[in-house]
Formats: structure tokens, C-alpha cells, sequence
């Protein structure tokens, strides 16, 4: 689907005191906050091919949802995230945030596009000559709210991620998890409407890969849409989530993890694939998800 | 505008080597431009002031008939505009000129210098009165001759016209430079804190909420670039001042002085200006995220 050729105008893309209505702790309202309608994304390769990223992908996820996006490496699942908060565009189709396509938004319109957003990332992307605190002060600073409303805000988050305590230190001086735990901080800060994760245990041990994951989880239960992509299957099996397998830029598998394992394969699923897996001692549907995930990691 | 500056200086704080060397850069190139402007501004003074003293002295014929000269005098006195009339004999003329000092000079005769007339006049009578006047005198029997400031005043104006120009063409020169140094520094910066300028744009910051703090950065070294020429420059000048103060106001007939503090705003004013510009050359393109 081609996307139109105007462009929206320089306003704000959310206003300011909309987003609460946007988490999702009304969960018997819920609305799609995230829309992917038959997105292409193409790469044109120094060679002179072209490398196309995602086909045609479609996706719709609700407020508050949780949403694992997962695949190998290569299958897109950065570049999906990238089209979201603007660091990308796509080549065809619609994105639509909160209702608003994303694709056709001003360059002067994407930094309130990502006020909206929460971003996480594999390299935690964090300054490490500032202080913990000023580390997560700056996303509430391009808001600009008063220092003694950002005081407190920051002060919630840090204590929300376990860091209560540690806003004088020097981001650069803590562990790997703490600064995760600190670019996660940063994230929900601004109490966006969606937190974006992206990779976010990719440089971490297990057990602090679940933590991590916890904390999320944590986040997502005060309401907030989380989309989280992985490529480590542990942490899909820790609780039953929606989970969108990426595979060669096309979404070939969506599911609700652990939760539909003894569920009948839905009607979306390939018929050769569900047909294959022999029934029996495992579930089709859960034999089915081992041998993606296998693929997968 | 407060968060900017905390991250400015932050900014500057992280990255004081950089900045430092920045400064120090800056600083050498306004040197050169003060010293400039130390000589232009003491230069147009001196035009100023020669300009404004309406003296001339009028050299008398040896053997002029004292009655002849009586009666210049007192015409003299009485023409508007001359404040002062004083004749010199050559003995007042020699011991004018030589005072108590050289023994050997002493030893030249009584008439060696000629009787004249000083005449002051007024600064308020325009120049070209002044000049009539001198003709008028230049043609009378008893006078020798006539001489003014006027023809020093003239040489001294097209040394100061070159001055100006020269230093207008160095101003030229150390704006390029405070320009390209600032913009370098900031570029540098820019690739040093290149996580930073990221973090920023994924949290929202719009361009101007980015390139403000490094902006600020420039503004900060091209203001304490100039501050710190003009301290070198003054610790310099009255060093110098000191040593030579009364042959260099001897020679000048004028105590040289320092630029002035409207000249001294303008030049910090001009660094930081020219720092925010070169801040903001050097952030023309923005790492995009």
C-alpha cells in the first residue's frame, strides 16, 4: 500500500497530558497504539541489489499489550523497531502510532514522535560521563518540565528499576545490568505510551537477561505497551506473551507463547507446517514453536 | 535555556583540554588583532589631538626691526581666535631648546636658533582659518617663515587610514581563523560525544534542544579566546609602559593608552559572537538517528 504524498504538518505528535489515556490501564477500551499495514522496507546494497528487509508485514498491537518480536539475525526485527521510532522510513505501506502515520510525519515532527516512545537498546546507549541521574533527566528535560518535577520523576524511576540511591554515581562506573537497569529507567521516565526494546538482554548474562525481563514485565503490569525483540528463546518461554516470529522480512508465525501451546494451531499458522508435526506426546503447536526457535537461536 | 548551559558546561568541563587548546588558539589570533587596534586606536588619538592644537610658530628674519615685530605681535593679540602670543628671542629660543643639559651644546652661539612667535589658537577655529592666517603671515617682510602641525597632522592621517586598513584586513583574517578553529573544536566534540548527541535525539530533543549547548560552547571560547588576548595585550602594554613612559610621552607628546573599554566589550562581545557562529558551522550536519 502506497502511502500518500502530503506531509503532516509541524505540530506536536502527541499533547502534552494525552498520555495516560494512552497506557494501558483501561484495558476494556483497548485500541491499537501500534499498526504495521503491508510494510516494505528495501536496503539498496553497495553491490547494486536489494536487500528487502521486511515484505509486506502486518501487525496491530493493542494498549497494553506485551509483544515479543523475534527471529534470526537479519530477519528485520531491529529495522522493524527503527520504522517505529523514525530512524528509518518505510518504503511502502503505513505505520500508524496512536493513530498517526508515522511514515508522514515532518523530520521537525520525529522528536515528539519519540517523546512517545521508550527506546532500549542491546548497547544501553547511555552517556557514561554523566550521572545516573542526569543520564535519566534528559528525557524529561526535552519536555521541558520544571527541575523540581524532574527531580522527583527521576527519583520514581530509579527507585521503579532499583537504582534508588545511585543517581549521583557516574552511569560509565556501573555494571552491565545496572546500566541496562538505568537506560530502562530512562525509558519510562517520560511515561511514554510504548516502550521499544531492542535487544535488551543481548549484552548480558542469563540471569540478569530475566531480570531484565522481569523488570519489563513489571512495567508492562503498570500498563504500559511493551514490544520486546529478542532472539533468546529462554526468555520467551518465562511467561505466556504474544510472540512474532520475523523470518526473511515477512512475520511467519504469531503466537501467545506458552499460553496456546495446548491451544489448536490457528488458522494464520502455514497449513504444511501445522500438518507436519507429527500429534502425540507434545503438543503440534508447542513442537512447531521448538523447531522455530531452534531456527531462531 | 538553563538546561543548555548546565550541559554547556558540562560539556566544557569533559572536554577541557579541547576547549583549552581552542581558547589558546583564539587567543593568539586576537592578540594580533588587539595589538592592531592598540596601534590604530593610540594612532587616531594622536591625529586627534594634533590636530586639535592650533599652534603655529612664526620664524622671524635675523635683523627684523623690533617695532615690525611689535606690531605683529599685537596684531596677533588681537585677531579673533588666538588665545596666546609669545615672542621667543633667540637666546629664549636656545635655552628653550637646550635647557641644563648637553654641556657641549652650550658651547653653540647665542643666535643660533631664530627670534619666532609662538601662536596658540583656539581648537574650536576651523582648520582652514588657521591656514589663511599662516599665509597672511608667510607673506609679511619680517617673517622667515611659518610652521604648523598641520602638514604632521596630514602624514599622521594617511599612517592611520593604512593602520585602519590594515588592521581591517587582519580582522578579516582572525575572524576566518576564530571561525574555522571554533567550528573544528566543535566538530571534534561532536564525533567525542557522539553517544550523547544519539541519547539526545532518541529521547526527542529537537535540533535547536542539541546544537544550543554547543553553540554555548562556542560562544564561551570565543568570548574567554578575546578575554584572555586582551589580558595578554594589557599585561604586555603596561609592562611596557612602564619601562619607556616618559621618552614614549616625550616623543608622542602623548601618554599612550590602553583600548578602550567600549573597544575592549566590543572585541569580547565579537569572540563570542564569532564562537556561536563557528559553533553552529560546525554542527551543520548532525549525526542522524
Amino acid at each position: 500500500m502506497a502511502h500518500a504524498g502530503g506531509r503532516a504538518p509541524l505540530t506536536p505528535f502527541l499533547r502534552a497530558g494525552s498520555r495516560d489515556a494512552l497506557r494501558g490501564g483501561d484495558f476494556s477500551a483497548k485500541k491499537p497504539v501500534l499498526v504495521f499495514d503491508d510494510v516494505q522496507k528495501v536496503y539498496r546494497q553497495p553491490s547494486g541489489g536489494d536487500l528487502h528487509v521486511l515484505r509486506g508485514v502486518e501487525l496491530l498491537i493493542e494498549r497494553g499489550e506485551f509483544v515479543f518480536v523475534t527471529g534470526p539475525s537479519g530477519a528485520g526485527k531491529s529495522t522493524m523497531l527503527k520504522l517505529v521510532y523514525r530512524a528509518e522510513t518505510v518504503d511502502d505501506g503505513r505505520i500508524l502510532f496512536c493513530g498517526r502515520d508515522i511514515a508522514r510525519l515532518t523530520d521537525e515532527s520525529v522528536p515528539f514522535l519519540r517523546r512517545n516512545l521508550g527506546i532500549v537498546f542491546q548497547d544501553f546507549k547511555i552517556v557514561p560521563s554523566w550521572t545516573v541521574s542526569e543520564n535519566v533527566a534528559i528525557a524529561l528535560e526535552v519536555l521541558g518540565l520544571s527541575s523540581r518535577l524532574i527531580r522527583q520523576r527521576v527519583a520514581v524511576a530509579l527507585e521503579r528499576v532499583g537504582l534508588a540511591g545511585r543517581g549521583g554515581d557516574r552511569a560509565g562506573v556501573l555494571s552491565g545490568g545496572e546500566q541496562q537497569r538505568l537506560a530502562i529507567a530512562r525509558a519510562i521516565v517520560g511515561e511514554p505510551a510504548m516502550v521499544l526494546a531492542d535487544e535488551p538482554t543481548g549484552n548480558l548474562d542469563p540471569a540478569l537477561a530475566l531480570d531484565i525481563l522481569g523488570l519489563f514485565e513489571e512495567i508492562h503490569a503498570s500498563g504500559t505497551t511493551v514490544l520486546f525483540a529478542t532472539h533468546d528463546r529462554t526468555l520467551l518461554d518465562v511467561r505466556p506473551r504474544r510472540i512474532l516470529v520475523l523470518d526473511e522480512g515477512r512475520v511467519t508465525d504469531v503466537h501467545a507463547g506458552l499460553a496456546a501451546y495446548a491451544e489448536p494451531a490457528p488458522s494464520y499458522v502455514d497449513g504444511d507446517e501445522a500438518d507436519a508435526e507429527p500429534v502425540g506426546a507434545r503438543p503440534p503447536r508447542h513442537a512447531r514453536e521448538e523447531r522455530r526457535l531452534r531456527r531462531v537461536s | 535555556m538553563a538546561g543548555s548551559l548546565e550541559r554547556a558546561k558540562r560539556g566544557l568541563y569533559a572536554e577541557w583540554r579541547l576547549h583549552a587548546l581552542s581558547v589558546v588558539s583564539l587567543a593568539v589570533a586576537f592578540v594580533c588583532l588587539g595589538a592592531a587596534l592598540l596601534v590604530v586606536v593610540n594612532l587616531h588619538d594622536l591625529k586627534e589631538r594634533w590636530g586639535r592644537i592650533g599652534r603655529a610658530s612664526v620664524y622671524l628674519k635675523d635683523g627684523a626691526p623690533p617695532q615690525q615685530v611689535e606690531a605683529l605681535v599685537s596684531a596677533l593679540k588681537q585677531t579673533e581666535g588666538v588665545r596666546e602670543v609669545r615672542y621667543l628671542s633667540p637666546i629664549d629660543a636656545r635655552n628653550a631648546a637646550l635647557g641644563v643639559a648637553d654641556p657641549t651644546l652650550k658651547a653653540l652661539p647665542q643666535d643660533a636658533f631664530p627670534a619666532s612667535i609662538e601662536v596658540d589658537v583656539a581648537p574650536e577655529v576651523p582648520e582652514a582659518e588657521v591656514q589663511a592666517m599662516v599665509n597672511k603671515l608667510g607673506q609679511l617682510p619680517a617673517v622667515d617663515g611659518v610652521e604648523t602641525y598641520g602638514t604632521w597632522t596630514a602624514r599622521l592621517g594617511s599612517l592611520l587610514q593604512g593602520g585602519t586598513i590594515a588592521a581591517g584586513a587582519l580582522a578579516l583574517i582572525v575572524f576566518g581563523a576564530v571561525l574555522a578553529v571554533v567550528a573544528s573544536t566543535m566538530r571534534l566534540a561532536l564525533t567525542r560525544r557522539r553517544t550523547e548527541v544519539e541519547v539526545l535525539r532518541l529521547v526527542g530533543a529537537s535540533d535547536g534542544f542539541v546544537r544550543t549547548p554547543y553553540v554555548l560552547e562556542g560562544v564561551f571560547q570565543g568570548a574567554i579566546g578575546s578575554a584572555t588576548a586582551l589580558a595578554i595585550l594589557a599585561l604586555l602594554f603596561f609592562t611596557v609602559k612602564a619601562h619607556a613612559d616618559g621618552d614614549l610621552s616625550g616623543l608622542l607628546g602623548l601618554d599612550p593608552a590602553f583600548l578602550p573599554l567600549p573597544v575592549i566589550a566590543a572585541m569580547i562581545a565579537t569572540g563570542g559572537l564569532l564562537g556561536a557562529l563557528g559553533g553552529a558551522l560546525g554542527l551543520r550536519k548532525l549525526t542522524a538517528v
